[in-house]
């Protein structure tokens, strides 16, 4: 005699524990004898507590992985010996990049930045907290780190993350690029470019204004970091673009200092024009 | 001196936040949704003692607020659509659990239809029975069960889908 496999809507009853004792065994019994079905109930079970997770408030950073490219591995030596050199230069300044026209890499971020149209996604997903996420499948390259700051306290949300293929020739490298967006409540949108590979970028934070775009260049370990925006309050965009240089080199979240200060800033800043 | 009507619903704030997120998808309107909650709450003349009815009660408020305001808005039409049903063929469902991650979902919630956001909000976020879930979106026991399991399918596919990739604990490990 042949047993009936349990449904799927059984099967999530079971996950959510609605199921009387009897039918609830009748399951177990067959979770035991069927290991396709174990691993389904396994997943269900990972996805309910990650829905339960989704509401808790959003307090660090977003962790991001990136696929190596090729010869490259994460270094945290390398790294750590940047972040020292950096600190000791100090966040507070940051050069600016010099020349009639605009380097290559701003022209290719400047054409993510204006594909991205946030009042044209149907529905934007609100993203938030520490989570760790790769781009891509596993290679056998390994992966490099990078982390996303979150930036709630600014009142800028999270709402796109996406990979990006840089083409052969760009301005921005080459390999899987990932961009992020930020939304804010009054307008603001920020991109932030994570690149497989900052060698076509600035060492040090550098700021390239282009009219009326704010773009802003630096790397981090073997990684290479593009902000850009638009239209937002100066003061508020500088603080916010220093403290998301700061957080791509200490990886680590926000103290509640930081946090403080975004918020007020964004509080005495003027809303985007843009 | 503390306000035990406080204390008692601040118990509830975070996941009230929840259900107000997975009914609107916008985090302001949220906060602004259990702000009202929670006045109405605070100046009840009648609260439920029991701790279930209290919960129960608490809901009701939030999720009657939201449907106050959408139909001041003229949305009423659009509040429960189902629209990325699919059917259940009885195939066995097989996923990658390395896709399933607080990223993952939050991105593939947001592209679920209000009715699926919601139902998986009741049950996962809130931790309602499926009995305390019918009785709160006024539809059948035999409802819920399907809403669930049609809601969280919905998900799956959306995370099978997504480009972002939970970065597995092999290779952080690797990384670090």
């Amino acid at each position: 005699m042949t047993r009936q496999q349990p449904s799927w809507e059984t099967l999530n009853a079971y996950v959510d524990g609605e199921l009387s004792a009897g039918a609830a065994a009748e399951v177990a019994r067959a979770l035991a004898r069927d290991r396709a079905l174990a691993d389904q109930v396994a997943s269900l079970t990972q996805l309910k507590a990650a829905t339960q997770d989704t509401v808790r408030d959003p307090d660090g950073a977003v962790e991001i992985a990136l696929p190596a490219p090729e010869g490259r591995r994460w270094r945290p030596l390398a790294v750590a010996a940047s972040l020292v050199l950096v600190v000791a230069i100090g966040l507070a300044s940051f050069g600016s990049w010099r020349g009639a026209q605009s380097p290559p890499w701003m022209v290719q971020a400047r054409a993510l930045h204006d594909a991205w149209v946030p009042s044209q996604e149907p529905a934007p997903p609100k993203v938030g907290g520490v989570v760790l996420v790769a781009l891509g499948k596993a290679g056998a390259g390994g992966y490099l780190k990078a982390y996303l700051p979150d930036l709630t306290s600014a009142r800028l949300t999270l709402t796109r993350l996406e990979t990006v293929t840089l083409p052969q020739g760009g301005g921005l490298g080459e390999g899987v690029a990932l961009h992020a967006g930020y939304r804010g409540t009054r307008g603001c949108k920020i991109s932030l470019l994570v690149l497989p590979s900052g060698a076509a970028l600035p060492r040090e934070l550098t700021r390239r204004d282009d009219a009326a775009l704010r773009a802003f260049a630096w790397r981090a370990g073997p990684l290479g970091y593009v902000l850009l925006a638009e239209g937002m309050d100066e003061a508020r965009l500088v603080l916010i673009a220093e403290t998301v240089h700061r957080t791509t080199l200490e990886n680590a979240p926000f103290d509640g200092e930081t946090r403080t200060a975004l918020q007020e800033s964004r509080e005495r800043s003027v809303p985007c024009l843009a | 001196m503390r306000d035990p009507r406080r204390d008692r619903l601040e118990g509830y704030l975070s996941r009230l936040f929840g259900y107000g997120l997975s009914l609107t998808n916008d985090r302001d309107q949220a906060g602004d949704l259990v702000q009202e909650c929670a006045l109405k709450a605070l100046s009840a003349v009648r609260v439920p003692t029991d701790e279930a009815a209290y919960r129960a009660w608490l809901f009701r408020i939030l999720r009657n607020a939201f449907l106050d305001r959408r139909r001041r808005k003229g949305q009423q039409g659009q509040a429960v659509e189902l629209t990325d049903e699919m059917a259940l063929d009885g195939n066995i469902w097989c996923s990658d659990d390395r896709l399933i991650s607080a990223i993952t979902v939050r991105l593939g919630l947001a592209k679920l239809s209000r009715a699926h956001r919601e139902i998986l909000a009741v049950i996962d976020v809130v931790g309602f029975s499926y009995a305390e879930a019918a009785a709160l979106l006024s539809v059948p026991v035999g409802t819920v069960m399907s809403r669930v399991s049609r809601a969280r399918q919905a998900l799956l596919v959306c995370i099978g889908e997504s480009k972002v990739r939970p970065f597995p604990v092999e290779a952080r490990r690797a990384a670090e």
